[in-house]
């Protein structure tokens, strides 16, 4: 049989050191619902499995002093869903973490995997993109940060280097009048591919957007921050004009394949279909914070 | 008062402990002293030779055992009759490992055996081949040009009917037409259980087979001719199959497989397919339906063509009964249908659920469903129009034909009155409602079965037939006619089923092992009763001394009289009384030939279907189907509405889902797991509703049953492709509806 060795060690610098040792041989292991499902069809076989899950901070979910949250890596969908406060903050981030998969799925899936695994479909990528999620990176050279839509570099690959581990990621504290939101198209009803993910954060004072940012899954080689339909809506009142400005803006932002699932033409369409929705529940949520 | 009898009430089933606890054990399960694991390497090419297999590293690896290969297997049967099977279509079955000729992608090229399961799969991914690849074909589209009219028929599988009347004549004539072409995809089975055997080696010369097999006796049949057994030394032993919906009816490769290696081996052998490797052998074949309807203004019809291409493979005429409903749902003088096959290079296609129907009839109710909106009539009313009192297609009156009721009982529950006519008038929010019907039929059958029941002393009761329980509730019902014999609770029955040594069966399939096992084992009590009777009668003072056994009653394990209850014999007294330990008796029971002769019989149903879509997205929703059936006695309402259910759910996927989708550049199935095959998942269903109508019939079977494995699933697809059309006035005739055909008028769609 193939030898694969298996580490769980109980602090990030153990980690670290056996995962840089090992020289790209080497897979982290978080909830391992990728991971495992790629060993089993063969697409990766790693020499050394480092399992994460026994690190305190990779499972962890704190509030920060500033009132913002710090996510552990390897939380799974499941714990972050029970977590008193969050989903109160980030209902669009929760909801995108909680789309990943069944209760079965949600029990081991995690938000780092899913960033990680670099899948453009990736669910909650796009709503951590809105959120102005930023990651925390460690590696032989010591710590990093970068925004999450800078992690992923193409389908399957990403930007951390060698040895680094994504530790946790950070969301900002929520001004007055925020709310967030995340879509997903799949044509079954459940456990299935996004065919267009759409994930929007805006900020309304007195009506009138403050701030908006939008992701976007499943139409690129990588989840998308569509920086020019976040503009589309800063500064409206959401009006018609200017939500179809920001539908417009995200269907110009795709670059999306054809597949079983959605031809090109579909997705693109969909997604300024997707972005009127999410903006909706955002604006409603918004309202009501 | 008497009790209440078990048949026709509903009851849990009798395994459901067994079978949620793990003690129900299935074939990969039957543990084996010593035992080794096969693992099998599948062919890479769809159509050629193989020029070399290299083994050397797999053999390498420690543990492995040996690999088998078409180069070094032993020598088996070599007339390829001799690998023919009880179901069999004409030709030439596939012979793994038989020589370097690859016939399908995805064929078994080696099978790779170790001491554990680990080590022989890994080995596999050692194994290298090469192969010199032929020019392939898996295009039904472009495959249909050479399509032909099967020159022998498949035995059990009716060709269509001889035409009546001049449809070709009458069609042209005839003031409103439809004419269109219908698509079905391929399908694949995808039970839970993979197909796996366990061979275990008893020394002296003998074997017990665990195999996933719908009929133990077919098994047994193939590996005594294949490898040249005797059927004393061969014990094909399956009580519990996890799914197989007809992808069990023959013997699969991993039977041949694990028997050849434990032969060759002196020893126990286990195979277990991946769920990759499920997409290797057996699935509904592709099918191309052209439909012609004519029809007077007022929706008379005065003509009906159907003619079906299905796929088949390279070396067996798989047939399937697809057209004839055809001629059989609707009373129409002008009727002419045809059936043909096209070769592709792909395994041969098995029987799944309900064969043939579901294709037929899709085209067939979209195509009435297409009359009504040219006619202007209500598609309910265009079907009560045409309704067929009599089978045409044969010339017979019906054993029971309550499909009126059917139709009017679904209508009632479902609201259909309700409806508004005109598509897209409905709508709720921002989704389209659409409502739909179809018509489903399928044949009852009985098939001749032999059942042993055993008395006991101690008031158990025995009873075993050879067929097999794929999840259909079998044991249960078999338990519940049993018990009712004797009027004992169904704890005191014990149901053996699923072994070569127990009185003989047919394979579990076409719906008839309710009407035919029960018939059996309903035979064989009552063959026990009366030997019981006669020693109750002789017992001292027995109250039963002149009645004779109709004036009797099995109550409560007593036997009392019927006019006066309270004097009778408790069983366990009347056996002791005759001295008897045991009463045994072994009966066969067989379909009626002279009904058979003068009367069709069918099982009927008709389905309501609603559906919702967002018309912005393209997502679609089943939200309600209601299907009324009316399949004669209804044994168990509990277990059968499960079956229904089970039926509905599976339309429900070939109406929007299910589809193998071929990359025919390659020859190869591409979505070959359960993430990209699609199956409805629990959160896809919605309101299921059914209703058994009373349906009183005594000539399919002793016992009333007309059966109801497959009639679920048949038009369920056609009502909910209705009711899609009348949400959105979009007509999609090529299934699975999925979502790019909702939004995108399809190239296939080609009304002339
Ligand atoms: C049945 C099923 C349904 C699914 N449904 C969905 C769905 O609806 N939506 C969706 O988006 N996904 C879905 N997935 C995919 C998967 O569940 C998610 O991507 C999940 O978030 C992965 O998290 P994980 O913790 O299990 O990752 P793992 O499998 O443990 O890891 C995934 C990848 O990321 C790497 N990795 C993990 N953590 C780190 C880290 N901290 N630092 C560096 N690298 C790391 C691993 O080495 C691996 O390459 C589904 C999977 C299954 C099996």
């Amino acid at each position: 049989m193939t030898d694969i060795r298996y580490l769980a060690p109980r602090t990030l610098d153990e980690a670290v050191g056996a995962f840089a040792a090992a020289r790209g041989a080497a897979r982290i292991l978080a909830g391992g619902t990728d991971l495992l499902v790629q060993m089993r069809a063969g697409a990766v076989r790693p020499g050394l499995i480092v399992d994460i899950k026994r690190i305190a901070e990779m499972t962890s979910i704190e509030e920060t002093a500033d009132g913002g949250f710090r996510i552990g890596a390897a939380v799974s969908g499941a714990v972050l869903g029970e977590h008193p406060r969050f989903g109160q903050v980030w209902p669009g981030v929760l909801e995108a973490v909680n789309l990943i998969g069944s209760t079965q799925v949600q029990g081991r899936a995690s938000p780092g995997g899913n960033l990680c695994n670099a899948s453009p479909a990736g669910d909650s990528v796009p709503a951590m993109i809105a959120a102005d999620a930023v990651v925390t990176v460690q590696g032989p050279d010591g710590r990093r940060q970068m925004p999450v839509a800078a992690v992923p570099a193409g389908p399957g690959r990403t930007n951390l280097a060698p040895g680094e581990i994504l530790v946790s990621f950070t969301l900002p504290p929520r001004p007055r009048g925020a709310g967030d939101a995340y879509l997903r198209m799949i044509p079954r009803t459940e456990m299935d591919i996004a065919v267009v993910g759409c994930g929007v954060n805006l900020t309304l004072r007195d009506g009138t957007c403050t701030a908006a940012r939008v992701g976007l899954g499943a139409v690129a080689p990588t989840v998308l921050l569509v920086g020019e339909a976040g503009k589309a809506l800063v500064g409206s009142r959401l009006d018609a004009a200017a939500i179809e400005a920001a539908a417009a803006a995200c269907r110009a932002a795709c670059r999306p394949i054809d597949d079983k699932r959605g031809t090109i033409a579909y997705r693109t369409r969909i997604a300024g279909v997707l972005l009127k929705r999410t903006v909706g529940i955002a604006a409603d949520r918004a309202g009501r914070a | 008062m008497l009790k209440e009898p078990h048949v026709g009430a509903p009851r849990s089933r009798v395994d459901g402990r067994a079978k949620v606890t793990g003690e129900a054990k299935y074939a990969a399960e039957f543990p084996a002293p010593g035992l080794a694991h096969g693992h099998v390497v599948s062919g890479a090419i769809a159509r050629g030779r193989i020029t070399g297999i290299d083994t050397t590293a797999a053999c390498a690896v420690p543990g492995v055992l040996e690999v088998f290969t078409h180069e070094n297997r032993p020598r088996t049967a070599w007339f390829d009759y001799k690998h023919r099977d009880e179901v069999a279509p004409p030709g030439s079955p596939f012979r793994p490992l038989y020589d370097e000729t690859i016939l399908y992608s995805g064929q078994p090229v080696a099978l790779v055996v170790a001491e554990d399961s680990g080590t022989a799969r890994h080995a596999a991914s050692l194994v290298r081949v090469e192969y010199e690849a032929g020019a392939h074909e898996t295009d039904l589209l472009r495959a249909r040009e050479d399509a032909y009219v099967p020159p022998k028929r498949r035995s059990g599988i009716s060709p269509p009917p001889k035409p009546r009347g001049d449809a070709v004549a009458a069609l042209a004539e005839a003031p409103l037409r439809v004419e269109a072409e219908y698509r079905i995809a391929t399908e694949h089975h995808n039970p839970m259980e993979m197909h796996a055997t366990t061979v275990v080696w008893e020394g002296g010369g003998k074997l017990t087979v665990h195999d996933k097999i719908q009929g133990v006796l077919n098994s047994q049949g193939y590996i005594c001719n294949v490898f040249g057994l005797s059927k004393e030394d061969v014990r094909v032993v399956s009580p519990f199959v996890g799914g197989a919906f007809g992808s069990g009816l023959r013997p699969q490769y991993q039977l041949f497989l694990a028997v050849m290696a434990a032969l060759a081996l002196k020893r126990s052998v286990r195979v277990v397919l991946t769920r990759d490797q499920m997409f290797t052998f057996s699935h509904r074949p592709e099918t191309i339906n052209q439909v012609a309807l004519g029809a007077a203004a007022d929706g008379m019809l005065r003509a009906i063509r159907h003619d079906a291409i299905g796929a088949t493979s390279r070396f067996e005429d798989h047939q399937e009964v697809v057209v004839n409903w055809s001629g059989l749902l609707y009373h129409c003088d002008n009727v002419e249908l045809g059936y043909k096959l096209a070769q592709l290079d792909i395994h041969t296609p098995a029987d799944m659920r309900a064969p043939g129907a579901p294709l037929g009839v899709f085209a067939l109710e979209s195509a009435m469903d297409e009359l009504a909106d040219k006619a202007g009539i209500d598609p309910l009313e265009l079907r009560l129009k045409n309704y067929a009192e009599t089978d045409e297609n044969e010339g017979k009156p019906y054993t029971s034909k309550e499909l009126r009721a059917a139709y009017r009982l679904g209508a009632e529950r479902f609201g259909w009155s309700r409806r508004s006519a005109a598509p897209r008038s409905m709508r709720e929010g921002r989704e389209l409602v659409g409502w739909g019907l179809a018509s489903g039929v399928w044949e009852a059958q009985m098939q001749q079965t032999s059942a042993r029941a055993v008395l006991t002393a101690d008031g158990r009761l025995e009873v075993a037939t050879a067929t097999a329980d794929i999840g259909t509730g079998t044991y249960t019902i078999l338990a519940q006619i049993a018990a009712d014999a004797f009027g004992l609770p169904m704890e005191s029955v014990t149901v053996r089923i699923g072994d070569s040594s127990l009185p003989k069966s047919p394979i579990e399939g076409g719906s008839w092992t309710a009407a035919s096992a029960g018939s059996a084992v309903q035979a064989a009590c009552h063959a026990v009763r009366e030997t019981l009777f006669r020693h109750a009668r002789g017992a001292e003072g027995s109250p039963l001394g002149n009645a004779d056994l109709d004036h009797v009653a099995f109550v409560d394990g007593r036997i009392v009289l019927a006019a006066d209850p309270d004097r009778g014999i408790g069983l366990i007294e009347a056996m002791r009384a005759g001295g008897a330990e045991r009463i045994e008796h072994e009966q066969t029971a067989s379909p009626d030939k002279a009904n058979q002769k003068r009367y069709s019989s069918y099982t009927h149903s008709a389905i309501f279907a609603e559906v919702r879509v967002d018309e912005e997205l393209g997502v679609l929703r089943v939200t309600c189907i209601v299907t009324a059936v009316a399949a004669g006695k209804i044994l168990n309402p509990k277990t059968a509405r499960s079956q229904v259910i089970g039926g509905v759910v599976w339309g429900m996927g070939m109406a929007l889902e299910e589809e193998t989708l071929a990359d025919h550049r390659l020859g190869r199935f591409m979505n070959h797991n359960l993430a990209e095959y699609h199956v409805p998942v629990n959160a896809d269903v919605h309101d299921i509703d059914v209703i058994f109508v009373e349906e009183q019939d005594s000539r399919t079977s002793p016992i009333g049953v007309k059966g109801l494995g497959e009639i679920g699933i048949v038009g369920t697809a056609a009502a909910i492709a209705n009711a899609i059309h009348h949400a959105t006035g979009k007509r999609i005739r090529d299934l699975p509806i999925t979502l790019d055909k909702l939004l995108e008028r399809p190239p296939a769609e080609r009304a002339r």
